[in-house]
């Protein structure tokens, strides 16, 4: 399974862009920032749930303990307003670097 | 929603500070669910159970850095982790109990000597009156101060009474009166006080009542006395029926209504006044003037106790603009003042004072001011010590602390548990500290010359000492654990966990600390032995008179209604019988005279000095002396005759001047024969002859260059001076006791109900007026002996520590052949240098504060080169001993 490591700060925003779809527990969370990026990150359960606390000290996202698929007690996470906000802040953000980036890759 | 399922209020994290489970319980759970999913996904791509386990744990890696990464992130985290250090440095500081015994004393004298110094500041500034809210109340006190100081008048406190504006006004005068308890007569402290005093005050009776606004209504009209605590205790043995009592004040019966609480003793601290009688009595309390109704007579004190939040300042130029629009309509009635006396009047500046700095005079409180900077000294030196102790121990921990760092922990979290280390360090020596201040704050307040004799000044503990304490002892510990902790943690962790780190640097950072430490202590050895020099010179300057073996005591017969002419009449049949027991052996003294100023007292009286009817350039000190004065006193005649028998009331004027006022009133010389008048307004009663010129002498305080003196014969021109001292010389075998007796004796066979009074020697009276001054030179004595003993102690420290450390290399080197000068030298070398360094510092400081005192500057450097050699000659030869085969085979 190819593995590659994730630039820091990449977490935060690659965790809040797959909760704007709605709540997810960490796994799904986990699992989806898998799948979605066809199998190349993965992410490292002793960085996500730290990530997790940080956003929900933030005030990015909220908890709720709920039920799973497959009928477990797990905490559910959840995009708030100020999480919203900051996605599209981190979002545009890293457009522009990342053109940039491409830009001097390109050129260099 | 209640975020993160309830779990991050902050009661919750309390809770959890001290009980991890819960969260735990919650995180594990999150996590547990996690690896079961990663379990049942493999499982569903057809791993087999066991190696989808092992596949889920390989994926999650280990989760016990994913849980403590968690509770990093929470906010209680520190406190929790703090909790974790301080048990960690009680265990340590408990396992290495020299060094923790002598960071902590040497932290205890530090800490102690600033909480004695501020327990008695804080009793003395705050708390010496025992009233109510005394930090409200005020003096109306007038600028300059060499002016009557608060001396104001009856109708001025009159008119203030129904304005508001400075809250209740109170007036009060202390006085000395006779007062007769049926047996006996004394001479007692009295105060006169206004009907509102007490209430003002906010002070409660302990019996009775006290003095009410009814009981001060009219002139005479109140003949009732209030008792203090202490009079009613001593006096009055404590009756049960004291209230009731009779006690007769200068001839006149007063009933007694109640007694104060214990430790009132009046609103000026450091006297004890012991009866309290309302302010209309006046007549009574101050026999021969009443002023009462005088607006230009000086000489009442007038408080009051300030709205809360009243703006002080502005008040007190609203009592000033309000003074002077009362005191100009009198003043420019006045016919009797001079124009320069009105003018004088006119240039008061009056303000309003909190009695809590008019409680310490100036002089106090600038020897306290500098006592305040020796503590504060001291305290700097145990701090050093402190941090010499902790460089140490650091390079000890060096292999610990370089292991911790490279397990991972991060650099400031070994700070904070070194911290946390010095912190229980500054806590013991806090503790110690308030023990060992509170210890001698009382002995040190016994000493102190705030109090009038006999006087309580009892110094309590309170929470401001407290806080005060704490403050310090954190400030202190914290201020120099940083340093020791950020250098320990700064190492080449190769080097140390290998055992072969000793930073250059960190023992650079020792040897300053040390040169510190010898620079203050030669700063506090000087000062210290200065002011042990100063009372020296004071003790031993020439007065112009002899004060050895006299002793003196007073009689004051207007609190018994004589007359002037009783008065000289009683004097002159005192002076017989004295002169006649100063002849007899077993009188225990050799010669006797009255005067009316008592040597080493404040007490002393002027006079103008008119040549052909022009003031002279002169105002000297006047004393009123019997016959045989000048002899008794030891006083040297110039020119011209002394003062004796035939200089008596009808005889021609005659008087004596000193050399001084000879030649500054007559600087040609001619002073002999020439007359001059004392008075404008009695010039024909105030014209002396001078018969004789004396040797110059300073009466009232040998710090004080010696003053113009004039002596007049006290039966020619009695001064208003109430009291007369008689003065006796010793003889060889007589003691106090015997003289007192005989003196005793004398005066009541001319007076049986005259009480004497105020019987001391002159070295009493001196030790009473340099009370601040031997205080200093006492304490800080002791002080800069602590700072010697202190720095002797951080050197040794340092250098013992360097020759148990290096014990190794100088064993191979001894083996290798060196030689013991080799090994000592470079070591006594260093700390040569660095006390050198420190001795330059010191004397550098010294200079730049204008404390330098060249006779003691060279003894201060000198024992501490001592103290210094002895220091480091205990190591270097500790290290000379060294075994090379022992020293090698230890490690």
């Amino acid at each position: 399974m190819p593995k590659i490591d994730m630039p820091p700060g990449a977490l935060v925003l690659l965790i809040l862009r797959v909760l704007r779809a709605g709540p997810l527990h960490g796994y799904a969370i986990a699992q989806r920032i898998h799948a979605l990026s066809a199998e190349v990150l993965r992410v490292e359960e002793g960085s996500l749930y730290p990530a997790l606390q940080k956003i929900l000290l933030k005030g990015w996202v909220t908890a709720e303990w709920g039920t799973s698929e497959t009928n477990r007690k797990v905490r559910f996470y959840e995009l708030t307003a100020a999480g919203r906000k900051q996605l599209e802040a981190e979002l545009d953000g890293y457009d522009r670097v990342n053109e940039a980036i491409q830009a001097v890759l390109r050129t260099a | 929603m209640d975020t993160a399922g309830g779990s991050h209020g902050v009661g919750a994290e309390l809770v959890r500070l001290f009980r991890r489970r819960p969260t735990d319980a919650e995180l594990d759970r999150e996590l547990q669910f996690h690896l079961e999913e990663l379990i049942a996904s493999h499982l569903r791509d057809g791993v087999e159970p066991g190696e989808a386990r092992r596949r889920a744990l390989v994926e999650f890696g280990q989760l016990d850095p994913a849980k403590e990464a968690m509770r990093d992130i929470r906010w209680m985290e520190p406190l929790r982790r703090w909790w974790w250090d301080l048990g960690y440095a009680m265990r340590y500081l408990w396992a290495a109990p020299g060094f923790t015994m002598a960071a902590v004393l040497s932290l205890a004298l530090g800490i102690g000597a600033n909480t004695a110094l501020f327990s008695i500041l804080n009793t003395a500034l705050l708390r010496l009156i025992p009233v109510e809210r005394p930090e409200e109340l005020v003096w109306f006190t007038i600028d300059p101060a060499d002016g009557s100081g608060r001396r104001l008048n009856y109708p001025f406190w009159e008119s203030l009474q129904g304005d508001r504006r400075w809250g209740p006004v109170f007036c009060t005068f202390a006085t000395t009166g006779s007062v007769s308890d049926a047996a006996k007569t004394e001479r007692v402290e009295l105060e006169l006080v206004s009907g509102n005093y007490f209430g003002v005050l906010g002070v409660k009776p302990l019996r009775g009542r006290l003095i009410a606004p009814d009981d001060d209504r009219h002139p005479m009209g109140h003949p009732v006395a209030v008792v203090s605590h202490a009079y009613w205790q001593g006096q009055m043995a404590s009756d049960d029926r004291a209230v009731g009592r009779t006690l007769r004040i200068n001839g006149t019966a007063f009933t007694v209504i109640g007694v104060t609480p214990p430790g009132f003793a009046g609103s000026e601290p450091g006297f004890r006044r012991m009866v309290f009688v309302p302010m209309k009595m006046k007549r009574v309390a101050t026999p021969g003037w009443d002023a009462l109704d005088k607006p230009l007579v000086s000489w009442l004190q007038i408080g009051a106790r300030l709205p809360a939040g009243a703006d002080r300042v502005a008040l007190g130029h609203e009592l000033h603009a309000r003074y002077h629009a009362f005191q100009r309509t009198h003043l420019d009635a006045d016919r009797k003042l001079t124009p320069g006396q009105k003018e004088y009047f006119r240039r008061w500046q009056l303000s309003l004072e909190t009695m809590r700095d008019a409680a310490l005079d100036r002089r106090v409180r600038d020897h306290l001011k500098t006592l305040a900077w020796v503590v504060a000294a001291l305290l700097a030196l145990a701090c050093a010590n402190l941090a010499g102790l902790l460089l140490a121990r650091g390079l000890d921990r060096q292999r610990e602390i370089a292991t911790r760092l490279a397990l991972g922990a991060g650099r400031w979290r070994v700070v904070a548990q070194l911290l946390t280390e010095s912190l229980l360090l500054g806590l013991g020596g806090g503790a110690a500290g308030l023990m060992l201040g509170s210890w001698c704050a009382p002995a040190i307040a016994r000493q102190f010359p705030l109090a009038g004799a006999g006087s309580e000044f009892e110094v309590r503990l309170d929470a401001t000492v407290f806080a005060f304490t704490l403050a310090v002892s954190l400030v202190a510990c914290l201020a120099f654990g940083l340093l020791p902790a950020l250098q320990s943690t700064r190492l080449d962790l190769l080097r140390a966990i290998k055992g072969a780190g000793q930073s250059r640097e960190r023992r650079r950072v020792r040897q300053w600390l040390l040169a510190a430490q010898v620079a203050i202590a030669v700063v506090l050895l000087t000062v210290a032995g200065g002011f042990g020099l100063r009372l020296q010179a004071v003790l031993a300057t020439d007065v112009g008179f002899n004060r050895e073996r006299m002793l003196v005591a007073e009689i004051e017969p207007m609190l018994l209604n004589y007359s002037n002419t009783e008065r000289i009449a009683l004097y002159r049949r005192l002076e017989g019988k004295l002169h006649e027991a100063a002849k007899r052996t077993g009188s225990g003294f050799t010669a006797a005279a009255l005067s009316t100023v008592i040597p080493m007292s404040h007490f002393n009286w002027s006079t103008l000095f008119f040549v052909d009817g022009k003031p002279r350039d002169v105002i000297p000190r006047a004393n009123q002396v019997g016959p045989g004065y000048f002899q008794m006193m030891g006083i040297p005649l110039r020119q011209g005759r002394l003062l004796d028998e035939r200089d008596d009331a009808g005889a021609p004027r005659a008087a004596v001047v000193s050399e001084r006022t000879a030649r500054m009133a007559f600087p040609e010389g001619d002073a002999l024969g020439r007359h001059f008048m004392a008075d404008p307004r009695a010039p024909r009663e105030s014209t002396f002859e001078i018969v004789g010129i004396v040797g110059d002498i300073e009466l009232n305080d040998p710090r004080r260059p010696s003053r113009e003196m004039v002596y007049f014969p006290y039966r020619q021109w009695p001064f208003p001076a109430q009291a007369m001292a008689i003065q006796v010389r010793l003889s060889a075998e007589g003691s106090v006791g015997t003289a007192l007796t005989s003196i005793r004796q004398a005066v009541a066979e001319c007076d049986g109900d005259l009480p004497l009074y105020g019987a001391r020697t002159t070295e009493e009276s001196l030790d009473m007026l340099l009370a601040a001054e031997r205080l200093s030179a006492l304490l800080g004595g002791f002080f800069a002996l602590a700072a010697a003993l202190l720095s002797a102690i951080g050197l040794y420290g340092v250098l013992a520590h360097e020759v148990a450390l290096r014990r190794r290399e100088f064993g191979v080197r001894l083996a290798l052949g060196a030689t013991t000068r080799l090994i000592v030298w470079p070591l006594m070398r260093e700390t040569i240098v660095f006390t050198l360094a420190g001795v330059a510092a010191g004397l550098l400081a010294l200079a730049a504060g204008g404390l330098w005192q060249s006779s003691v500057a060279p003894a201060a450097v000198a024992v501490l080169l001592l103290a210094a050699s002895i220091a480091a000659w205990l190591p270097g030869r500790r290290a000379a001993r060294i075994e090379p085969a022992a020293a090698l085979r230890c490690d």
